[in-house]
This record gives C-alpha cells, sequence and structure tokens, in this order.
C-alpha cells in the first residue's frame, strides 16, 4: 500500500517473514494479525469493564454483550473501524492516519446515527468542538504526531497545560463523552469500545498521549525515535538487521502509557455512570447549557491565543 | 415468494462481489482487487438502494453505496476526501435521510421498476460523460505500477513506520487562499449559516404555534 495509512503488521511482517512468501499471502497474514490483535482487545477491554462495573455496582454483572439487532450490529461494525486510528506504540499501530480524529469521531457518529437515527448527535458535534482546542494548540490531528508534540517538559508538555482554554474544553470533553456513553440503543461492547477510543482521545489530545516522565529518560537515552531494528551494514555489503532490545522497551513503555491512561479515562467515565445519585444528571444538564454555549468561545479563544503566542514569540 | 427472489438477488451481488474482485486482482493485484471489491460494492449498494421496497432498507444501501465510494478515494490515495465522505456523506446526508424517511409519509408508487428504468435512461448519458471526462480507467492504471514496485521478493528491511503525507494542511491553505478556494468556501459557509438560521426559525415558529 502507499505510505498514508500503513499498517505497521503489514511493515513487521515483511520485514521478519522469509522473502519467499508471496506479496498477497503477506497481506492476508498481515490482515488476520490486525484483526485477532483488535479483536483481541475489544474482547479484554470489554470483559474488564463489565467486571468493574459490576464492582461499582455491587452486583454480578449479566445479560448479553453482542450486539442484538442488525442496526446495532452495523453500529457496533462502525466502532470497530474507528479502532484503526487508535496507535499502541509509536511504530506498533493498525493504521498511521494523517486525520485519526476525523476518522475516529467520524465513525462513533455514523454508529450513533445507525443505531437510532433520532439519537442526540449533538454529542459528537461537542466531542469535535472539545478537541479541536488542543488541535489548535498542536497543529495536528494525527494521534502519534499529537502525542510527540508534548514530549517537551520532561515529558509533561501535556496540552492541558500548553493552552489556558485546554482544561474547559477537556471538562466540556468528559461532559460530552458521558452524554455519548449515556445513549441508549448501544449492544454494552459497543459502549465499551467506544468509551475506549474517547478516553484514548482525551488521553491523547488533553493529557500527553505516549509521552510521561518514563518515556522522556528512555529518550534520552536512546535517541529521538528509537525503533525495533538495527540496521547493520556487514564488511561483505549485505545488510543485517537485529531486534533492538532498547528500542523494543522504548515501544512497551509508551504503550503502557497511553493504554494506563486510556483506562483511567474509562474508569472515571465508568465510575461517572455507576453513580447512583440524580444529581449527576442535572449537574450534565447544568454543564450542557453552560458549556454548549462556551465550545465555539473556548475555540475563538484558543485560536487568538495561538496567534498571539506566535506574535510575541516571532517579536522576541 | 418474495423472500426467496431476494435471497437470489443477494446471492447473485455475493458472487458479482467476488468476480468483481477477481478482475481486479488479475489486473493490478491487491489494489486491484481492493477497487474491484469498492467498486462492485458502491454499484451494488446503489441498485440496491434503487429497488429495495423497504425505504430503510435502501438507505443502508445507500450507506454502502457512500461508503464504499470513500474506500474508492482511499485508494486514489486522497485521506481527507475519504474522511469527509465518511463524515460528512455518510454520516450527515444518512442521517437526513433517515429523519425524512420517518417523518415523510410513505409513497407506494415512487418506487415503481418504470419510473427506476426511465430514471436511469436519463442518468445514463451523464455517467458516461462523467466516466468520459475523469478518466475511471486511470484508477486501474495507477494501482499497476504501485504493485510492480511493491511486489519485488525483497530482502528483511529495517522495519520504520512511513509517516503519513501531509494533505490537509496543504488543502486547508488552499481553502483560505483568495487566489483558489476562499471565495467558494465562504459561500458555501454562508449557505450552510443561511440554512441553519432559517431551521432555527421554522423550528421557532412551530413551537410559537402549538
Amino acid at each position: 500500500m502507499s505510505g498514508s495509512g500503513s499498517n505497521a503488521f503489514l511493515d513487521l511482517l515483511r520485514a521478519l517473514v522469509p522473502s519467499r512468501l508471496p506479496d498477497w499471502a503477506t497481506v492476508l497474514l498481515a490482515a488476520a494479525v490486525t484483526a485477532a490483535v483488535a479483536i483481541a482487545g475489544v474482547a479484554i477491554h470489554a470483559w474488564i469493564c463489565r467486571r468493574i462495573e459490576a464492582r461499582l455496582a455491587g452486583s454480578v454483572s449479566s445479560g448479553r454483550m453482542l450486539p442484538s439487532t442488525p442496526a446495532q450490529g452495523w453500529a457496533f461494525a462502525a466502532t470497530l473501524a474507528a479502532i484503526a486510528a487508535y496507535p499502541l506504540a509509536p511504530h506498533v499501530f493498525f493504521a498511521d492516519i494523517e486525520l485519526g480524529l476525523v476518522l475516529i469521531l467520524a465513525c462513533l457518529a455514523l454508529a450513533a446515527i445507525v443505531s437510532d437515527a433520532s439519537a442526540d448527535i449533538g454529542w459528537a458535534i461537542l466531542l469535535g468542538v472539545a478537541l479541536l482546542v488542543p488541535v489548535i494548540a498542536g497543529g495536528s490531528l494525527n494521534l502519534i504526531e499529537a502525542s510527540r508534540l508534548q514530549s517537551d517538559w520532561f515529558g509533561m508538555g501535556w496540552f492541558l497545560g500548553k493552552s489556558p482554554f485546554a482544561l474547559p474544553a477537556a471538562i466540556l470533553f468528559l461532559v460530552a463523552a458521558l452524554g455519548w456513553a449515556r445513549r441508549e440503543s448501544m449492544s454494552p461492547i459497543e459502549r465499551y469500545s467506544g468509551m475506549f477510543l474517547l478516553s484514548g482521545l482525551a488521553a491523547t489530545f488533553f493529557f500527553g498521549g505516549f509521552e510521561s516522565p518514563l518515556t522522556w529518560s528512555l529518550r534520552r537515552s536512546l535517541g529521538e525515535d528509537p525503533g525495533f531494528f538495527n540496521h547493520a551494514q556487514l564488511a561483505d555489503g549485505s545488510t543485517q538487521t537485529r531486534i533492538a532490545i532498547g528500542g523494543l522497551m522504548f515501544q512497551l513503555a509508551c504503550a503502557a502509557t497511553l493504554i494506563g491512561k486510556t483506562m483511567v479515562g474509562v474508569f472515571v467515565l465508568l465510575w461517572l455512570q455507576a453513580r447512583p445519585d440524580a444529581r449527576l444528571h442535572r449537574a450534565m444538564e447544568i454543564s450542557r447549557r453552560v458549556l454548549v454555549p462556551l465550545g465555539p468561545v473556548l475555540l475563538i479563544g484558543a485560536a487568538l491565543w495561538e496567534w498571539a503566542r506566535a506574535a510575541l514569540w516571532s517579536s522576541a | 415468494m418474495s423472500k426467496a427472489r431476494s435471497r437470489i438477488a443477494a446471492a447473485l451481488l455475493a458472487i458479482l462481489l467476488a468476480g468483481a474482485c477477481w478482475v481486479g486482482a488479475r489486473f493490478a493485484g491487491e489494489q486491484g482487487a481492493a477497487f474491484g471489491m469498492f467498486a462492485w460494492l458502491s454499484v451494488g449498494g446503489a441498485l440496491v438502494c434503487l429497488f429495495e421496497r423497504s425505504l430503510v432498507r435502501s438507505c443502508f444501501a445507500l450507506l454502502v453505496t457512500l461508503l464504499s465510494s470513500a474506500g474508492l478515494f482511499l485508494l486514489l490515495d486522497s485521506d481527507f476526501l475519504a474522511l469527509m465522505q465518511v463524515l460528512v456523506g455518510a454520516g450527515g446526508v444518512l442521517a437526513l435521510l433517515l429523519f425524512g424517511a420517518m417523518l415523510a409519509p410513505p409513497d407506494p408508487t415512487e418506487r415503481s421498476l418504470a419510473r427506476i428504468l426511465v430514471a436511469l435512461l436519463l442518468l445514463a448519458p451523464l455517467c458516461g460523460l462523467v466516466a468520459w471526462r475523469c478518466g475511471g480507467v486511470s484508477a486501474f492504471r495507477r494501482p499497476m505500477v504501485a504493485a510492480k514496485a511493491s511486489s519485488q521478493p525483497g530482502i528483511a528491511i529495517a522495519y520504520s513506520p512511513s509517516r503519513p503525507r501531509r494533505d490537509a494542511g496543504r488543502i486547508g491553505v488552499a481553502l483560505v487562499d483568495p487566489n483558489r478556494y476562499a471565495v467558494a468556501f465562504e459561500v458555501a459557509g454562508l449557505l450552510l449559516v443561511v440554512a441553519l438560521v432559517a431551521a432555527h426559525s421554522i423550528s421557532q415558529r412551530r413551537e410559537d404555534a402549538s
């Protein structure tokens, strides 16, 4: 395939499998590996979510997990398609899409429309408006690139602290995500994977993505963008590839950081939904009334802030 | 009877899908197979959308058509267009159509065979013109080159992922460049604002009346 939207598993298999294998077989193998990883991840995540939910509710969970109507099946398929843009590590991803954020939001909105047309699609718009604030601060819609842009300040240069408008935008995102997750007519597995995607977006665009002091220190000793393989040129002119342990460690640390942040977000969403009091609903109603008009104001403010910063920076 | 007929139609469509994939693979490798699949899915979705009796089902067939044309855009290396197709084309238009389908009274005569055939006959010259002007064959030509380039029996290469190209930035600059699309972009934005204000005022009037 072409450069854009490449699949890391395909590239890895091309580098690892014997060259006798025909190309179409490698492609099919990569597709199988990609699907297996995605489905296993979704299943494990759904199981964990169900356990957490049961623990929070103080009961044993039951009921069906999978979609029960064709419309729910379509919606779940759209959600699965959105997982393509979620990166596992800087060098391990299903597809490195330039507009990953747009892909995830488009697929989630599509899932909402397909499962019931009367759904409150306004939540999807709010999610997009909230995420545009860090996008303006960083300037990238690609999840890997956006988290790379937050690697300064000892790995704590998160967009949350880079713009004064990011914190209200994060609160707006939380409210919109809660509203999104409260929709009925969703199969539980779709709800869990959608929550995973949304809190993954929040982790990437507000809370630093792969970046943490751990990855910052690893990067200090390993170089800017440590990869899996070392590429050695031998004396007879041939090349040899060796697995680089340091790069592997770095990718693992990145994956652990992002998945950890994502799971914290999922836990917060589950916990807020499991609270039995009705005050949450009222708080959400109020915050919706306040925050929805605030969204465009935040956008304009963030843009002006970036413009002023650029102007001051160039004059200094 | 009608159930059996629809099953036969579905089986026929599936067989034709496999055939399209095979032909594409013969012409241009894996990219050709993907092109055949998306091309046939968009045509087949449009056919189902035309001939399906149930309005909701034909809306979903239209969804297949729109999504597979997004796939065609992806094959042509146009990520931005593909995602906009998913977001606006599939998401927005489909939501609108489903709303319309729910609110409008059903019209049993609108799907009569004669009407569909007349519409197809009227549309055929337009489709031919578009295909001739835009050179639909070029979609086959490009992937063949790419398939040749990538199917070299390679030695193990050091793995470093290729960064995505940056098209969105250039599209954004082109949209605000006064010499290119700024005026068209502003006009489209103004049109959407007018539509939003109109929708709001209409709903306000309804609320006042009730």
